[in-house]
């Protein structure tokens, strides 16, 4: 049958390779008609891509993000020691503000008055516990001697009784061997002031008759020579008339709190000032 | 180093311990935690002292770290010397009786004296000062554990250094016998 002796296999093939191409090329000079047949493919092929691109990029971002982790480490370590030193700037600052907030007042206070004044800070405190005395980073070269007060812009805190050269040791008022002389600032009842250990003081020596109320401000008398005159010392906390006693019990509360004390000032010279014009009298907190 | 410079050298050493320990109670514990009850830092030094040396050296350092203690505090050398007295009568009896070297031991020794330091000072107050001690009793109490618990800590360190200055009495020279 096969008269030319013809491959047909071979010659189906070529046909189709020739035919293919212009099939191709005619169907594409009319686009409407082969949007039929191009769209499964394409919606396919759109699909592979999208799956494909979403599959590289998750495992170039996985990769990215792996890399990036060593040197995210190491910089999260520099952030987090920039970030103690930020913060330990920040609390120094706060201190140095703080301080300089102190410092400001004392300046204020130091100029107000007509006072020789030294400042002096608190460097240690008793080495037992029973007495209430500091040391201060001022003495003997600084002018400091014995007997001469110790106040903060609070009021009356104590007095040195040990100078040395470089340091001088202070009793606070609340040792139980302080003494100081106070008066009632309203009633100007006259009386003693006296250490009773960490928690106060007393006013003794105030005579039965006299007015004495709690809240009243118990300012320093002048008498003793060591703090000027009017000057606060402490707060009225209760006055009881024993039934025995001449006297009136008067316990009080210290105005500074010796715990938390930082910069003191000591009274080089009072210059005969009296405190008094200085703090405006206060009424009965009662 | 001839013998009688190296005990010069040992006793300035805990001479000097005994000044830095003072300051650290003071000072350093004061700056760290403010008015908080502090141990008794020095009072280690004299309890180390009390019982780990011969009579007469005991009681010359005993004495000595006294005065220092005196130097740091109001309160009056009279008291406190017969409050310490009180102490060394306590540690010579024991060392007699019982002993045996270590730091429970001593920690033992300390952890008594230490509350009859705090007893016998208030008692002394109560019978020699016109204005008594207050009682305290917390931060008594305080300093009687926390001296207490340092003191195991301390021994090790206290007998280096005791050991690393220790004066060695000079061999005796041995001679041979010729003929």
């Amino acid at each position: 049958m096969n008269f030319l002796n013809i491959n047909i296999k071979k010659l189906i093939f070529f046909v189709f390779v020739l035919v293919m191409p212009l099939i191709t090329i005619n169907m594409e000079e009319k686009q409407n008609d082969s949007e039929w047949f191009k769209q499964p493919f394409s919606w396919l092929a759109g699909h592979f891509q999208d799956f494909f691109y979403n599959y590289s990029a998750g495992v170039k971002t996985t990769t990215g993000q792996y890399l990036n982790l060593i040197h995210i480490k190491k910089q999260n370590e520099n952030l987090k020691h920039q970030n103690q030193e930020l913060a330990t700037r920040l609390l120094k600052f706060e201190e140095i503000n703080q301080e300089n907030e102190r410092l400001k007042q004392l300046l204020t206070f130091r100029e107000s008055t007509k006072m020789d004044l030294i400042a002096a800070q608190v460097i240690a405190r008793d080495l037992i516990p029973d007495h209430s005395t500091i040391t201060i980073n001022k003495g003997t070269e600084d002018g400091l001697k014995e007997g001469q007060a110790v106040m903060t812009l609070q009021g009356a805190l104590g007095y040195v009784f040990k100078p040395l050269q470089k340091t001088s040791h202070i009793l606070l008022m609340t040792d139980r061997y302080a003494v100081i002389d106070g008066v009632i600032q309203r009633s100007r009842a006259h009386g003693i002031v006296e250490g009773k250990g960490k928690t106060g003081a007393v006013l003794k020596y105030v005579e039965r008759t006299e007015d004495v109320r709690p809240g009243d401000l118990v300012v320093t008398g002048g008498l003793d020579n060591i703090f000027p005159k009017g000057f606060p010392i402490a707060i009225v906390e209760s006055a009881e008339k024993k039934q025995i006693s001449v006297s009136l019990k008067v316990d009080l509360k210290p105005l500074v709190d010796s715990a938390k004390v930082e910069e003191v000032f000591v009274v080089l010279n009072a210059k005969n000032q009296d405190m008094s014009e200085l703090i405006p009298p206060t009424e009965t907190k009662n | 180093m001839k013998f009688s410079r190296l005990r010069v050298v040992h006793g300035f050493i805990f001479f000097f311990l005994t000044y830095v320990l003072c300051t650290l109670q003071t000072v350093v514990w004061y700056q760290l935690f403010g008015t908080w009850a502090s141990p008794f830092f020095c009072f280690i030094l004299f309890v180390y002292f009390g019982l780990d040396k011969e009579d007469w050296k005991s009681v010359i350092y005993c004495y000595t770290s006294i005065f220092i203690y005196s130097l740091f505090t109001y309160s009056s050398l009279g008291i406190l010397m017969l409050t310490c007295l009180f102490n060394y009568i306590l540690l010579y009896i024991v060392k007699n009786r019982v002993y045996w070297p270590g730091a429970a031991y001593f920690t033992l020794i300390t952890g008594v004296s230490i509350t009859l330091f705090n007893v016998v000072y208030i008692i002394n107050s109560y019978l020699f000062e016109t204005r008594v001690s207050p009682l305290l009793i917390w931060d008594r109490l305080f300093q009687i554990l926390a001296t207490t618990l340092l003191a195991y800590y301390a021994y090790p360190v206290i007998k280096r250094l005791d050991i690393l200055f220790k004066p060695e009495m000079p061999s005796e020279v041995h001679g041979e016998l010729n003929g």
